[in-house]
């Protein structure tokens, strides 16, 4: 009986044994893919799209007058009066500055002077060569007349030498405005002499006004000189004006930029474009922006922060679905690809793809080809 | 003088019964140890020596204890490696068919065979053990044969239908039946039972020591089965547990022990449980082993 009671207990502890053994066996057949996606790294997860891939150039720049005349005096004289000022408008031969040129008006009296000395012995050197013709003695003749000869040049040199101030004086005592325009800017000081930079400015306001932009060569590939082209002039109210390419000229310098990880640094060649305004309502010195966009139609296109570099092979990580025994699971899947183009935020690629297939975008872990995965839900 | 003689044979008889036990002491210790541990302890299992090339034969670390208990190859086993899960209820859905529908269709029949007349009876009983007696290369092209005729290929049917219609579970049971007197039958016969009446009623109480014996003997057989499969599953996630141990090698050593220790614990568990039934089947049936 005893036997009978401790084999039904012994019995019974097994029977507890096997449910809970069956249990837990049952349990993680059911609950395993979840406990397990739990250790997984996790992914998140974006599609290959076919578009255009726009690549977008900005350049700024500020708006100057297209002809734009430096005066200045060469003389070094002190200003004497400066009759403009920035912004005024000017018309062609007005007075601008006015330099104090006594100096040159006194050395000017000093030669008149001197002129006037020289003509004194006019009449006395005629006589003489009156009165030596009167002789027979040739050789008071030809001095007489030699004489008189080299009063006359010493009268002409003298003569010249003043015309000559008298033109300095003219030149150099007052700047005029070559043409009709907009006094831009104005150096000079009375009372002080030039300090080197142009004494006053002057910009032709019938010829309008001009933008200087640096915009990389690929940018420039289609535009030539005549086109038009939209600019936004950066004011408080974002407007749109029209500009004509004027021209379109190589800059040597360029801009630096990363080659592709292999340390090589290349430079992107530049273009300067120089595109004229004829529109009247904005000013000088406003800064002008342009944007232009070019498209490469019909590519694959993915994040380029998907993209890794294995020496030099680009490639991105895909998926790659498996009927597991208890569900399907997703495994990382390596695949080339190549870049064919790339902007900031997209990249024109090439390879093993199809359109809408997913690729990983960020992980939670570095991953490998083959590691599994779970997709973060979205 | 006898206590001496105890002594010395409880001395031996546990020497064996330890020497017996040792692979599952090992096997339950390791499955303790770290992936890791177990991949660098036998790593060397199913390395080819070359001695002419001068490579010296090295022995694998046999230990009993872990470096760090862990319970590593177990999560590996149960969370990561859901295969092993997955092959386990399909071992579950091809040996308990096979034991329910073995045990009814054996009972019946040695039912027949031990206890009604019939003409013809012991010629058919002993074609019915000869089928027994073959072993089973040899009814294996027939009955793939068979199987892809009915269109069982591929399917755990293939295994199930032919586990279910042995001949062992009728032998045995047959052998078991004839020492039920017939005095049981007769007594019910003069009540007026019929023969299904006598089965059920008389018969099934009677054998339930041969029906666990041999439901512990065929779970045995059939849990640890590895050629049906290999041969009639060709998918993998058809295949039972038996074929995930004997593929162990081929990369998961890591998770052996453990794999083991769960691979035998429904048996272990059935023969504790069935133990008592099991000793006095096997002694009545007068199979012993």
């Amino acid at each position: 009986m005893i036997v009978e009671i401790q084999l039904n207990k012994r019995k019974k502890t097994i029977a507890v044994v096997s449910g809970v053994f069956t249990l837990i066996l049952i349990g993680f057949t059911l609950f395993s893919q979840t406990l397990m996606s739990l250790t997984l790294p996790k992914v998140t997860l974006a599609s290959v799209i076919r578009g255009n891939l726009n690549h977008e150039y900005e350049s700024t720049g500020v708006l100057k007058w297209k002809v734009e005349k430096a005066l200045s005096s060469q003389s070094g004289w002190k200003v004497e009066k400066v009759a403009v000022k920035q912004g005024d408008v000017v018309q062609k031969g007005q007075e601008l500055i006015a330099y104090d040129g006594k100096e040159m008006e006194q050395q000017l009296l000093d030669e008149q002077a001197i002129l006037s000395k020289l003509k004194l012995t006019k009449d006395s050197l005629q006589y003489a060569v009156i009165e030596a013709k009167q002789g027979e003695d040739t050789k008071a003749i030809n001095d007489a007349t030699n004489a008189y000869k080299s009063y006359e040049i010493d009268i002409d040199i003298q003569q010249r030498r003043i015309q000559k101030l008298q033109d300095s004086l003219l030149e150099n005592a007052k700047l005029i405005a070559p043409f009709d325009g907009v006094v831009t800017k104005v150096n000079a000081m009375e009372g002080f002499p030039s300090t080197g930079e142009p004494d006053v400015l002057v910009a032709s306001q019938s010829l309008g006004l001009e933008l200087e932009l640096y915009l990389p060569d690929p940018a420039v590939a289609s535009l030539k000189a005549g086109d038009e082209m939209d600019l936004l002039v950066d004011e408080e109210k974002a407007r749109q004006i029209i500009g004509r390419v004027a021209t379109i000229q190589d800059d040597e310098a360029g801009v630096p930029s990363n080659g592709d990880g292999d340390g090589v640094t290349a430079r992107i060649p530049m273009k300067r474009l120089q595109i004229s305004i004829e529109d009247h309502s904005v000013k000088e010195g406003m800064k002008a922006k342009v944007i232009l966009t070019q498209s490469v139609e019909d590519m694959l296109l993915i994040s380029p922060s998907a993209i890794h570099d294995e020496n030099g092979k680009k490639y991105v990580f895909g998926l790659e679905q498996k009927a597991g025994p208890l569900g399907n699971a997703f495994y990382v899947r390596k695949m080339y690809i190549t870049v064919v183009d790339s902007n900031e935020s997209q990249s024109a690629i090439t390879g093993e793809m199809f359109e809408e297939e997913q690729i990983i975008m960020e992980s939670s872990e570095p991953l490998q080809e083959g590691d599994k995965i779970r997709m973060q839900p979205s | 003088m006898a206590l001496l003689r105890k002594t010395m044979l409880t001395v031996i008889m546990g020497a064996f019964a330890l020497i017996m036990l040792f692979p599952m002491i090992i096997t339950f210790s390791n499955s303790f140890m770290a992936e890791s541990e177990i991949d660098y302890n036998y790593h060397l299992i199913g390395k080819m020596v070359d001695v002419a090339a001068g490579e010296k034969n090295e022995f694998i670390n046999l230990k009993l204890i872990p470096d760090w208990v862990s319970l590593d190859q177990y999560a590996e086993v149960l969370i990561h490696k859901p295969m092993f899960l997955h092959m386990f209820w399909n071992s579950v859905c091809i040996v308990l068919p096979i034991i329910i529908g073995q045990v009814a269709v054996a009972a019946l029949a040695a039912f027949a065979f031990a206890k009604l007349k019939f003409w013809g009876r012991e010629k058919l009983f002993i074609v019915y053990v000869m089928t027994m007696l073959m072993p089973f290369q040899v009814t294996l092209v027939p009955n793939y044969i068979i199987a892809g005729r009915l269109g069982l290929m591929n399917s755990s049917s293939a295994i199930i239908l032919p586990g279910i219609f042995g001949a062992f579970g009728v032998f045995m049971l047959r052998q078991f039946m004839l020492h039920i007197p017939y005095a049981y039958l007769e007594a019910a016969k003069i009540d007026g039972a019929g023969p299904l009446r006598i089965f059920y009623s008389i018969m099934l109480p009677l054998i339930k020591p041969g029906m666990a014996a041999l439901t512990v003997l065929l779970f045995v057989d059939h849990w640890n089965m590895v050629e049906q499969p290999l041969i009639f599953l060709e998918d993998a996630f058809k295949q039972p547990l038996s074929l995930y141990l004997s593929r162990i090698n081929e990369g998961a050593r890591g998770v052996a022990f453990a794999a083991s220790v769960l691979y035998m614990t429904p048996m272990i568990l059935l023969f504790l449980y069935a133990e008592s039934y099991f000793i006095e089947g096997i002694q009545m049936s007068g199979i012993k082993g």
